[in-house]
């Protein structure tokens, strides 16, 4: 009884702190051309940080919705950042799983599990964070099952609508050189 | 103070941030820096409750299954983060209970939850009605970020190029966490990336698969090493890197920061990516040199060489890549690594991991390998349905060591086959695929171990998985999952039996948020260590689930399941099988 009292305690202080701004970082993708890219160069728009692997099976399920949902979401402002953990030995099987699929999003490289540490400290895979227009975290997603697209859909809706455009020259950094197309 | 307490003492400092006390900034930012500095924080936490029913008997109380006991896990990871700097710290904790029986007035343990080796405060003989506990700061982070980069001190991860050289990395799908403890700087400068780090491994002590069972401290080899990555030269980046390991004989909490010296190995290579000419090119070679025979033994001048490229074209609706690699006393580092599970110095294995079985599992891990492998993916309907064929041909020279099975030179070819279907309410993975690995002079045509497969000159296997997701009546969905293999082994002195066994699952989530599991194991492979719960080879388990949320899950698991290999990532390891119940929660916030 002691370990699960303490343990709910946890429980109840973190869901009391969560939370709060999503950390910055810079990673390269898979197009080597697109130089690196960073989380603060999304400012002023929705961003669902996706964290997945090409061995991860749900990961790639989840993938088409996500696909379908920056289709459809994105002239109003969302995008999709799916971060690749695969590290140096899978890494060469990244790039042509998403040009085979046909995926249209930004895929940053993490090979190292660095950015993955930060958001998801337990490290497993799949892995969503979404991210309001000024850069906070709305939600934490662990894990995938068919049909959780749906409520995933209605939070992105959600933060959407919940605030205007930021305009970008009031709350994005400066451009860097190698800042990802609109 | 320790560097737990440092940690927790960061994090604290972190948190007290979030009550509008900005963290200390350096003077020349004091203009810039907001009164209330945003910070983000992240805790998950994963508790795990294992009843093990256990099939064994004390000679002195045949009628009593005084073996059986329960195990509980938990994995807790707290991690906060500002614009300037971030502390993560990962605490692991783990208690048996009912773990004592008295025989003759005499009250026993079990089994030892530690070695005597491992540190722990607390007295080891605790009271006969405590469990007994074992907990431990695993891992601790800090990182200060700069304006180009990140100063990282305590534990990290690290790969340089395609690995070959230099891979820690998390695989908790096979319940493997090794990281590097100690100091990396990663600084990122326009089209140059550089990175150097110095520090000793840290394997993971409580697991959250496998039993935990004289838990002992581990090997801290020390490893440092420099990267240098230039982007932007037209289609092509090109970077180049060194790394030293150190290993140490003992294990010790600091045994890598005590037990410095020369370098047992030293590895330099070069590695590159290039768009060019409708096609995407990688390659990486690398050259091993041992200075030392204290821990590697022989042949200490010769060089290892690693290579490792590949080339990817897309041509109309197919994807066709071709890998290969060249590794020729290459992965000594690894065998001295692989007893802690490190296997750090481990580029692509190009081999299909689910076919992965206990002997190749050697030619994954081969000091002495070349070969390649060509797929060929072609998008049927673009985003939905994208057959696939591939075939891979190695050469295994390697014939020493305990991994291997073999005492000649081998050659393998392995053909397979599938699909990856996905629409919008479901989904079709399957995988077929034959493979052979041909000893060198095995004209010699005799027949297996126990008779089955007739005339076996080689290794040979047939293989086959699916997932298939796929809606049900009334708003339900489920999930069917299946791998068969047949595997027959060839004429070697190490002669093991030929067997079948597979692995089955069928999921229905019957209500949003609630899923029911059935789970069917079969084997008569001999060197799986479990025994049937339905059946000396047959297993059978069932696992109710509740999502309530997207950052919650809540397991409970009674059954039984195999041992077996199970590779993620390109590593493989073998987990134990297990019967009895278990139940699980997972929480992120």
């Amino acid at each position: 009884m002691g370990l699960l009292g303490a343990w709910a305690s946890w429980l109840w202080m973190s869901v009391a702190l969560a939370g709060g701004a999503a950390p910055d970082f810079s990673l390269r993708t898979i197009e080597p051309e697109q130089g690196a890219i960073k989380l603060s160069d999304y400012r002023g728009k929705v961003v669902l940080l996706d964290f997945w692997a090409t061995w991860c099976e749900p990961c790639k399920v989840e993938m088409k919705h996500l696909q379908a949902m920056q289709t459809e979401l994105g002239p109003q402002g969302f995008v999709v950042l799916a971060v690749s953990t695969d590290d140096a030995r899978t890494r060469s099987q990244v790039k042509p799983y998403v040009k085979r699929m046909g995926y249209s999003f930004t895929v940053p490289l993490d090979p190292d599990s660095s950015v993955l540490t930060q958001y998801n400290p337990g490290k497993v895979l799949p892995f969503s964070v979404l991210i309001d227009r000024e850069g906070n975290v709305v939600s934490v997603h662990q894990g995938y099952n068919p049909g959780d697209e749906v409520a995933l859909k209605a939070e992105i809706i959600g933060a959407l609508g919940s605030s205007a455009p930021a305009p970008v020259e009031a709350s994005a950094p400066p451009p860097s050189p190698a800042a990802p197309a609109p | 103070m320790s560097c737990g307490g440092l940690g927790l003492l960061l994090l604290a400092r972190l948190a007290s941030a979030a009550d509008g006390e900005a963290p200390p900034a350096p003077q020349a930012d004091s203009e810039e820096t907001p009164a209330r500095t945003p910070v983000s924080r992240m805790f998950t936490s994963d508790t795990d409750l294992r009843y093990w029913v256990r099939d064994q008997r004390h000679p002195a109380a045949p009628d009593r299954p005084i073996y059986n006991y329960v195990e509980q896990v938990e994995r807790f990871t707290a991690q906060a983060s500002t614009e300037r700097m971030s502390a993560f710290v990962q605490v692991d904790q783990v208690s048996l209970w009912a773990n004592r029986y008295r025989l003759d007035g005499e009250l026993l343990r079990e089994r030892e939850l530690r070695s005597g080796e491992l540190p722990w405060p607390l007295p080891l003989d605790t009271p006969a009605g405590a469990p007994d506990t074992y907990a431990n700061v695993e891992k601790v982070q800090f990182t200060r970020k700069l304006p180009s980069g990140d100063l990282t001190v305590g534990d990290f991860y690290a790969a340089f190029g395609r690995g070959l050289a230099l891979n820690v990395n998390r695989n908790v799908d096979i319940d493997i966490d090794t990281s590097i403890q100690g100091l990396k700087l990663a600084l990122r400068e326009g089209d140059w990336d550089l990175t150097v780090l110095a520090g000793q491994l840290n394997r993971q002590q409580v697991w959250q698969e496998n039993p935990n069972i004289g838990l002992r401290p581990d090997f801290r080899h020390s490893v440092a090493g420099v990267s240098a990555v230039r982007y932007g030269l037209g289609p092509a980046n090109l970077g180049a890197h060194a790394v030293a390991w150190r290993f140490t004989r003992d294990p010790r909490l600091a045994g890598g920061f005590t037990d410095l010296g020369a370098p047992d190995a030293v590895i330099a290579g070069l590695n590159s990516e290039v768009s060019a000419l409708g096609i995407d090119w990688a390659a990486e070679i690398d050259a091993l040199g041992y200075p030392t025979t204290r821990t590697l033994g022989q042949d200490p001048e010769r060089l290892g060489i690693a290579g490792y490229g590949s080339a990817t074209a897309y041509l109309g609706a197919t994807t066709w890549q071709l890998e290969g690699k060249h590794y020729d006393n290459a992965h000594r580092p690894n065998a001295l690594l692989a007893p802690e599970l490190y296997q750090v110095v481990v580029g692509p294995t190009l081999e299909y991991e689910r076919q992965i079985t206990e002997d190749s599992s050697a030619a994954v891990n081969s000091n002495d390998i070349s070969g390649g492998r060509l797929r060929v993916d072609w998008s049927a309907v673009p985003g939905s349905v994208t057959p696939y064929a591939s075939v891979a041909v190695f050469r295994d020279r390697e014939t020493a060591g305990g991994l291997h099975f073999n005492t000649v030179p081998e050659t393998v070819v392995h053909v397979l086959a599938g699909t990856e279907s996905r629409y919008d309410r479901g989904s079709i993975v399957l995988n077929v695929g034959y493979r052979r690995d041909e000893r060198d002079g095995s004209g010699a045509r005799v027949g297996g171990a126990d008779g089955a497969c007739g005339e076996a000159d080689a290794d040979r296997q047939v293989h086959g998985d699916v997932d298939i997701k796929f809606p049900l009546p009334f708003a339900m969905k489920a999930d069917f999952t299946s791998a068969v293999e047949w595997f027959c082994w060839g004429a070697n002195p190490l002669q093991q039996h030929d067997y079948v066994e597979t692995e089955n699952s069928l999921t229905v989530e019957f209500l949003p948020g609630w899923f029911a599991v059935g789970y069917m194991d079969f084997t008569t492979n001999p060197l799986v260590d479990s025994t049937g719960n339905l059946g000396e080879r047959l297993y059978g388990a069932g696992e109710l689930q509740w999502k309530p949320t997207g950052n919650l899950t809540i397991k409970a698991f009674a059954g039984a399941y195999k041992a077996g290999i199970r590779c993620a990532g390109g590593q493989c390891r073998i987990l134990p099988g297990f019967e009895g119940a278990r139940a699980s929660v997972t929480a992120n916030f």
